[in-house]
């Protein structure tokens, strides 16, 4: 677990982070969101203390991070970027390996380690780990960039806007392998992002920043539901607040006994993928897998 | 498969780097003989200018005369890249961003004056020999070396100097394994362009007592034989062609 105390950071008369505390749970995705300028960016640097913060604590575990020496205390966090940052003159491999090969691992398990983590990102290991960076998309480098992040086995990892440059089919791509991988880990994630859906899609905890100050933070279906004030409800989306809503409701919650024709939804879309099945089918019922249906009625009620 | 097709290719690339670098070493192999076959060449040169005594430079070498002029070359650039070397990496530090103006004043003067000029000033101070000659190359070298270090450490993205940060790299760690190898292919041109200078503005070291290839030529013109003047600008023109041969880049 990730606790902020009290964080505050000044650049000359500008406060860009006002005291905000906040802590993210263990095993989760906390996601910082807000328009640019927010000073979510500037929270998540200082949690790895690429940023010194002005005043306030960052705890991991119930230990001060003050206390660790800076270099000891990154090699412990993954750490992903928009601009993903591989070494240019390096190839995927070596690039995996930076934090293993730094910590002094064997060179037979960083060797594996290497190969297990391009599995787990979808990059066959034969066909990448002599590659370049320059010779990777947009979205390769970024699938290496998590890997690289992953390498030492961190307990946690904090990722800066990772998606944001990529063209939206490879952003939902990593969006989705991301998701897998962190269900699969168990990592606990602190991820920047100012995409509203990104947010909606990935977080556990979302906290909303405006102007260096945390405004409201709690799961996502709570803020939508419940927004402390006008900001949240305009961040959120306003009008479209009610489609947005659906899509982090799962069908199963809404699912009743019976049967309906068309093909079945797996059993863990959402209200809004049972929404969309009827507009396009024109009925007003679809069957899930594992037996039940949602009706109009029920996703309406 | 694909490792036979890549090993086949690794072979056909180091056989065309053979071949492009075959003329250089034939025009080497043919630069050491002509230093070495110098001295035998008396009858020939006698023959051509009847009356010069001796009718071939004998006061050192051509080998000694032509070591000495690559070792001034190599003692200025070696110290001007050591100099700007680390000159461009103080001042593209956060800490030695203050250094730049009188790192950008100190290299320019050292380019603003002809190095001929610097000799004439340095004689008096330091005497005549071979240190003139390695200062005023070294401060010619330092502007090039310095410039193009500078500008291929600033073109280290930033994302990756931040990601070498957030791995846990000191800033030491940093500079040796990312910055440096990134900016080296830039720095290294600068290095190739004061070495390119220096090999032919040392020549005019000899006007002020170093040894150089261009000894026997000065000899030459002060004491009026003009063999001494063509045996000192035969292998001097073979080491500009050696010069082009190996540093020049091919052209797009």
């Amino acid at each position: 677990m990730i606790e902020l105390r009290h964080l505050v950071k000044t650049y000359g008369d500008v406060a860009v982070v006002r005291d905000v505390s906040l802590s993210a749970p263990e095993a989760a995705v906390t996601v910082l969101l807000g328009p640019p300028g927010s000073g979510k960016s500037t929270i998540l640097r200082m949690i790895n203390r690429l940023i010194p913060a002005d005043s306030g604590s960052v705890w991991i575990d119930d230990e001060d991070t003050a206390a660790i020496h800076p270099e000891a205390l990154r090699r412990r966090i993954g750490y992903v970027i928009q601009g993903v940052g591989l070494f240019p003159h390096w190839n995927v491999a070596r690039n995996i390996a930076t934090v293993p090969a730094l910590l002094g691992w064997p060179r037979k398990r960083i060797a594996a380690r290497v190969e297990q983590l391009l599995d787990m990102v979808n990059l066959p290991p034969d066909r990448f780990a002599e590659k370049r960076p320059s010779e990777l998309s947009g979205g390769q480098a970024q699938r290496v960039g998590i890997a690289r992040a992953l390498a030492a086995d961190p307990s946690l990892l904090l990722m800066d806007e990772p998606f944001s440059a990529l063209d939206p089919v490879t952003r939902r791509d990593l969006q989705q392998a991301f998701r897998r991988i962190q269900r699969d880990t168990g990592k606990t994630v602190v991820f920047v992002t100012h995409d509203l859906e990104e947010a909606l899609l990935l977080g556990d905890q979302v906290a909303l920043l405006r102007d260096g100050k945390l405004i409201q933070h709690g799961p996502p279906l709570q803020l939508l539901e419940h927004p402390a004030d006008d900001f949240v409800a305009d961040y959120f989306g306003g009008a479209a607040a009610g489609l947005r809503r659906l899509t982090l409701l799962s069908a199963a919650s809404r699912a009743v006994p019976g049967e309906a024709g068309g093909a079945r939804l797996p059993a863990q879309a959402s209200l809004h993928d049972a929404l969309e099945a009827m507009l396009s089918r024109g009925t007003e019922s679809v069957a899930l897998e594992g037996g039940g249906v949602v009706t109009l009625k029920a996703l309406l009620a | 498969m694909s490792g036979v097709v890549a090993s086949t290719e690794r072979a056909g690339i180091a056989k065309s780097a053979v071949l492009r670098r075959l003329p250089l070493l034939l025009v080497g192999a043919a630069f050491l003989g002509v230093l070495l076959a110098m001295p035998h060449t008396g009858p020939l040169f006698a023959w051509a200018f009847p009356g010069t005594i001796p009718p071939v430079y004998d006061r050192g070498s051509f080998v000694a005369l032509a070591a000495s002029h690559l070792a001034i070359v190599g003692i200025a650039v070696g110290a001007a890249t050591f100099c700007g070397g680390a000159a461009a990496i103080v001042v593209t530090r956060s800490w030695g961003a203050s250094a730049a103006p009188p790192v950008q004043l100190i290299t320019s003067v050292g380019q603003s004056f002809p190095p001929a000029a610097v000799l004439a000033v340095l004689v008096p101070m330091v005497g005549f020999g071979a240190v003139p000659t390695v200062l005023a190359l070294f401060a010619y070298g330092l502007l090039p070396i310095t410039e193009n270090m500078e500008a291929g450490l600033r073109a280290v993205p930033a994302p990756v100097k931040e990601a070498a940060a957030a791995m846990g790299f000191s800033a030491w760690r940093t500079l040796l394994l990312v910055e440096l190898p990134l900016a080296w292919p830039q720095a290294f041109s600068g290095i190739l362009t004061a070495i390119v200078v220096s090999l032919g503005t040392a020549t005019i070291g000899s006007t002020v007592g170093a040894l150089t290839l261009g000894t026997p030529i000065i000899d030459g013109l002060v004491t009026n034989k003009p063999g001494f003047v063509l045996q000192g600008a035969l292998p001097l023109a073979m080491l500009a062609v050696l010069k082009e041969l190996a540093f020049a880049r091919p052209r797009r």
